[in-house]
């Protein structure tokens, strides 16, 4: 059975995130102790709030470091969720500017609501379009692509070659972003009811 | 009202939904069926997935059976083609035919199997028919919900983690398509079975007048316990390709089974529903509710099937649909309700956007076996009123 | 594009569902709060809201311990409301797994609170709740306390404030067609999402399909839907499949999985 560490940094509603990966049948820890992460097979790096905040309270943690090698010296499947995306960027404008984790080159800005006057925060359920096929997504046709987001600012990645789906709201932006085996998405899969748990499902028995 | 451009089911059809052209999902669902579905592929995938239950347990499988055309077909397939020994579960609603008794006599004899039966207390069950007639003008929730939560509860009694349901609901309704291949489980249950009401709700509503354990029959067990044993609960209809007049006709052939009439139907589906004798009833108060029968119904699987003409199968629904059955004032009696209390409850519950028009309802022919039907008089002297919360 | 989105409403009092008109005319027994949530995550209905209409410090834990049960075996967004006072009880909230909470009477007495929780838990997480009523024909006022206490403010001029100080969602309930099943109030609503930039959850009157597309077509986000479903046999499912016959751009697949 797969173990997955669920990122406890003293932000958001990480329950959630726990009781959606016990469902799908994994076992789930909510943790920021290094020993508990070590142990696990999966990382979910969840998140709701505002950036700098978020960065501080990993700090204060000392879980970047923890989280750069499960990542990149083991090799572990690693999965950021709203928030959680966003802190592997370069940085972030929201309130002031921010350095993030810099896994994957890009930076956190504002969604404008454009010509159509959009409502921001774009809130609610989303479909999205699959750009580059992903173990995320498999077993899932495209009438079953809709999630449900809640964010005001987006991930706008510098290498095209790292975006797995984008959505539209006003124009198009990259909500589901990776590289090898770390995978990070805007929506909430823990909201997502059936195709989040299968977004889960899907995550806990991907070996990249 | 609008309908499908191709069969007759109107818009207020529950999950149904119209594509630019016109045609009704269902329609859509039936073209995939057909063309689509690898069907002695999924004739492997059956196989595959009885092949680690066979043998292993007290019964290889469990069967769900009224003794209806489509459950006695499931239990003809199981027996004689797939070779598995069934156990098979009736949950009696309390309204069975006696042509429907007879038919299951012999039926077991046939096939040579065990049969297990469960009947809910009167008094339970028709405070829930009251209950749910009153908060969705569907008197059917007891029924409904007990044929599913008191199967899978017996499956973990006996340690029998295989089910063997149906057709696909894609068959007739678009809750799910053949794409899906549905598993019967708790999620299908609170879709398309108990109207949105739990036992827990039930329990809530009727505000002590039935206990939890009464209502235990009707509770959906836990996710957790039918995880633990392993539960697969799958339609037959997803891996062989249903075709119920074919089925009647095999049945009939080989178990001798016999139809019977049904009220609101034409004689020439006399296979249809014969095991309810408050089948009328319900199909009347979808009627009333939703302006379609089940003439509607049947007309459109021969459409669909091409075994009918459009037009033939409109002038059928005109003849036989929302007709008042005679069978009303035996449902009035076990209710308790005056006529006037019957239409005003079910015209609360007209989806939109049909209206009922109670003054053009001319009344359907009786049926031959009306008088064996129980009539007993069971006192309810603090009988609800038909107001919710009441 | 973003869906429009379908939102049962429910009121808890005691730890029942229960359902007035009018907000305290003939109270009804609505079921039991974890298994109408899970009832509506396996419809598909794409949020839920509930509200507890008579807080205390009982009822407090019994909510919490609700929406902790809930969130075992839902997996949908939920925002919970009712007697918020406080920073510490919307951390409690959101950490047994509502996604936004609602504040209503406290952000009358105390405008600034909506600020500070906004930026103590995102603008996303903050709904506030608006429930008005009119006292002489056109002439609105917002009311607090479970619709006890008639204030000064006027829904739109309110509502705008409330953007302003940070909200990330507007949910307005009309008093007067709260469980009278005759239709949204489609006026208030079109001059509501004319003046805000947030998303706007409209309750308070919806008695059938059709005027849930009235609702759309004056610029609702989203509608909550509380009698119609407890009390008609029109269901999510129903309501979701009217509405992509329509031409309503709501979730939908080929069938109607979520």
């Amino acid at each position: 059975m797969s173990t997955v560490a669920i990122i406890d940094y003293g932000r958001g509603n990480v329950r959630s995130v726990a009781n959606a990966v016990e469902y799908c049948g994994a076992d789930a820890r909510v943790t920021a102790d290094p020993a508990v992460i070590d142990d696990a097979s999966h990382i979910i790096l969840p998140g709701v709030g505002a950036f700098g905040d978020a960065m501080e309270a990993l700090q204060a943690r000392g879980l970047p470091e923890v989280l750069h090698r499960q990542a990149f010296e083991k090799g572990k499947p690693f999965l950021g969720v709203c928030l959680g995306m966003q802190l592997l960027a370069d940085r972030s404008t929201e309130h002031g500017e921010h350095a993030g984790l810099g896994w994957i080159a890009g930076e956190v800005v504002r969604l404008v609501p454009g010509p159509d006057a959009l409502k921001i925060p774009h809130m609610g359920w989303n479909a999205i379009s699959v750009k580059k096929p992903h173990a995320l997504f498999e077993g899932l046709y495209p009438g079953q692509l809709n999630f449900y987001f809640v964010h005001s600012y987006y991930f706008r990645a510098a290498d095209p070659g790292s975006v797995v789906a984008v959505c539209e709201y006003g124009a198009s932006f990259p909500v589901v972003v990776g590289k090898d085996n770390i995978i990070a998405a805007q929506f909430h899969p823990e909201k997502s009811q059936d195709s989040g748990i299968e977004v889960l499902e899907n995550f806990i028995a991907w070996s990249p | 009202m609008k309908s499908c451009s191709k069969c007759l089911i109107p818009e207020t059809a529950e999950a149904t939904t119209f594509d630019d052209s016109g045609t009704c999902s269902v329609c859509r669902q039936i073209e995939f069926k057909e063309e689509k579905v690898d069907w002695d592929d999924r004739g492997k995938q059956l196989e595959e997935l009885i092949a680690p239950f066979r043998g292993k347990g007290l019964y290889d499988c469990i069967v769900p059976f009224s003794g209806g055309k489509d459950s006695t077909y499931q239990a003809w397939y199981i027996v004689k083609k797939l070779k598995l020994k069934p156990l098979l579960v009736r949950f009696d609603h309390g309204f069975y035919r006696p042509q429907l008794e007879e038919n299951n006599k012999r039926t077991f004899k046939m096939l040579g199997v065990d049969v297990t039966q469960f009947t809910p207390s009167w008094h339970i069950v028709r405070e829930l028919m009251l209950e749910s007639m009153k908060r969705r003008g569907d008197f059917c929730w007891h029924c409904h919900t007990g044929i599913y939560a008191h199967t899978m509860q017996i499956a973990l009694r006996y340690e029998t983690p295989l089910l063997f349901w149906g057709e696909s609901l894609a068959e007739y309704q678009s809750f799910y398509t053949y794409e899906e291949m549905e598993e019967v489980d708790e999620k299908r249950f609170n879709r398309a079975m108990n109207l949105g009401m739990t036992a827990d709700d039930m329990y809530e509503f009727l505000g002590g007048r039935v206990s939890k354990r009464d209502l235990y029959p009707f509770a959906y067990p836990p996710r957790k316990d039918l995880k633990k044993l392993g539960v697969r609960s799958v339609c037959l209809g997803n891996y062989i390709k249903w075709d119920t007049k074919k089925q009647v006709e095999l049945i009939k052939k080989e178990l001798g089974w016999k139809g019977a009439p049904v009220e609101g139907i034409p004689g020439q589906f006399d296979y249809e529903k014969i095991e309810c004798h408050m089948q009328g009833i319900r199909d009347y108060l979808k009627y009333i509710k939703r302006g379609f029968g089940r003439t509607n119904h049947l007309a459109n699987i021969e459409i669909r099937n091409g075994r009918m003409e459009r037009d033939e199968g409109e002038r059928l629904e005109k003849e036989f649909d929302g007709k008042r059955p005679p069978s009303l004032d035996i449902f009035l009696e076990y209710l308790h309700m005056t006529e006037e209390e019957f239409y005003e409850v079910a015209m609360r519950h007209q989806v939109d956007p049909h209206r009922f028009q109670p003054n053009q309802v001319e009344s359907g022919p009786r049926m031959p076996d009306m008088d064996q039907w129980d009539r007993t008089d069971v006192p309810w002297p603090d009988r609800p009123s038909i107001k919710i919360g009441g | 594009m973003l869906k429009k989105r379908i939102i049962p409403k429910f009121l808890l009092r005691n730890g029942r569902l229960v359902k007035y008109v009018q907000f305290f005319e003939q109270e009804r027994e609505a079921g039991n709060p974890v298994s109408t949530a899970r009832v509506y995550n396996d419809y598909g209905a794409d949020e839920f809201i509930i509200l507890d209409i008579a807080p205390s410090e009982d009822s407090r834990q019994g909510v919490l311990d609700s929406i902790a049960k809930m969130s075992e075996q839902i997996f949908m967004p939920f925002t919970v409301g009712g007697g918020v006072r406080t920073l510490e009880h919307i951390n409690d909230l959101l950490r047994a797994g509502a996604d936004k909470i609602s504040v209503n009477t406290q952000a009358v007495r105390d405008p600034g609170f909506v600020k500070t929780a906004a930026q103590a838990f995102g603008d996303q997480c903050v709904t506030v709740s608006i429930d008005y009523k009119a006292f002489a024909p056109g002439v609105f006022r917002v009311f607090t306390d479970g619709g006890r206490e008639k204030t000064t403010h006027e829904p739109v001029d309110w509502a705008l404030r409330m953007q302003d100080m940070n909200c990330g969602e507007i949910l307005i309930t009309s008093i007067d067609r709260d469980g009278t099943l005759s239709g949204y109030d489609v006026d208030m609503i079109a001059r509501l999402n004319e003046a805000l930039d947030i998303p706007l959850v409209v309750s308070g009157g919806c008695g059938g399909l059709q005027h849930c597309i009235e609702a759309f077509n004056a610029g609702a986000s989203a509608v909550g839907i509380s009698s119609l479903f407890l009390f008609t046999d029109h269901s999510p499912i129903k309501l979701r499949s009217h509405l992509v016959s329509n031409g309503i751009n709501v979730r939908a697949s080929t069938s109607s999985r979520n």
